[in-house]
């Protein structure tokens, strides 16, 4: 089961990240993951985020028992796409535009493209892109 | 009856008005005005004029008007944004899709308009890949819609073999003449391969 634990924090160009640091003991799998903000949050807001991230990633193992290595998988009929729920596009959406920002100060001068927190939330939102999300740009 | 329209589409910056230019001459019938003309006067510099052979735009209220019955058998340039809500009618678009280098694009945008934020453009830059893959993929399941993707290096470098893919789905152009109206030397903010 994966545990989560905070290893900093920081504001950068006005956002607030914070490192957390994910851990399974068992499978001895470890990474870090950065949560953002750039307004003000709920006082529970980091840990639901965090929450929300361990339910997922706990989830994996389950979803991991019922693959069968050597499985041949053929093409279904209809294959629907995961719907994004509103939840998610509105965080993306937040994201998203604070991402704007550092685009636009990146125009400026006033940050690099190749910035650690620029890089992150690039990677974050290119790996969260779903095409209901296509609408946001 | 099943009207037809060419619909040249990218992010600004990708080669759109050299090809209007080019199909053109290659006999497709084009549609554009000269409102965006001024920006050529507007953003010119001693060392760069946006685009000297002119921006082959049309000013029109695209999501009001059924494109394909209002330029019927003709080439225009068509907002990429505005694609995915193109009819699953009786018409059928032809939809050309431009890509380019994305840092090649910023380039281009900071020498047409340097002290001008692009918006969400320059974010779009950003994730070009993610988000025009995934726009493409979306629009070429339209049964009604005839999509072709071509980069811009390409026909530069190969204007004859690009115009060929065109010709073989359905563009009704005359390759030599089409190609003969690609400038390399408007070529202007090349980078490497990567």
């Amino acid at each position: 089961m994966y545990k989560a634990q905070i290893k900093d924090k920081k504001i950068t160009n006005g956002v607030l990240s914070i490192i957390v640091s994910f851990s399974d003991e068992d499978t001895k799998d470890t990474f870090t993951d950065t949560f953002q903000t750039n307004q003000d949050q709920p006082k529970e807001w980091l840990d639901e985020q965090i929450s929300r991230k361990l339910k997922h990633l706990n989830s994996l193992q389950n979803i991991k028992e019922n693959i069968e290595v050597g499985a041949e998988v053929v093409l279904k009929e209809k294959v629907e796409d995961i719907q994004a729920t509103d939840k998610d596009k509105e965080s993306y959406k937040k994201d998203l535009q604070d991402f704007n920002k550092m685009v636009g100060a990146a125009q400026q001068g006033i940050m690099t493209r190749d910035n650690k927190d620029f890089l992150e939330l690039k990677k974050k939102l290119a790996d969260n892109f779903k095409t209901e999300y296509l609408d946001l740009f | 009856m099943q009207k037809e329209v060419y619909l040249i589409s990218n992010i600004h910056r990708s080669g759109s008005s050299m090809m209007m230019r080019c199909l053109e001459a290659g006999g497709l019938p084009v549609a554009y005005d000269d409102v965006q003309e001024s920006l050529n006067y507007e953003y010119n510099t001693p060392d760069y004029v946006p685009n000297p052979n002119g921006f082959y735009a049309l000013q029109e209220n695209f999501d009001e008007i059924n494109v394909a019955q209002k330029y019927t058998g003709k080439a225009l340039k068509y907002p990429f944004r505005l694609l995915l809500n193109l009819p699953e009618d009786e018409n059928k678009y032809n939809i050309l899709f431009l890509k380019r280098n994305p840092d090649e694009i910023r380039a281009s945008m900071n020498a047409f308009m340097p002290d001008q934020a692009w918006g969400a453009d320059a974010t779009i830059l950003e994730l070009y890949d993610t988000y025009f893959d995934t726009l493409l993929d979306e629009i070429s399941k339209k049964k009604n819609i005839s999509l072709i993707v071509i980069n811009y290096r390409d026909i530069v470098e190969n204007p004859q073999k690009e115009f060929q893919k065109l010709l073989n789905v359905g563009w009704p152009i005359d390759i030599e003449k089409a190609s003969s109206m690609v400038e390399p030397s408007l070529y202007r903010l090349k980078l490497e391969k990567k």
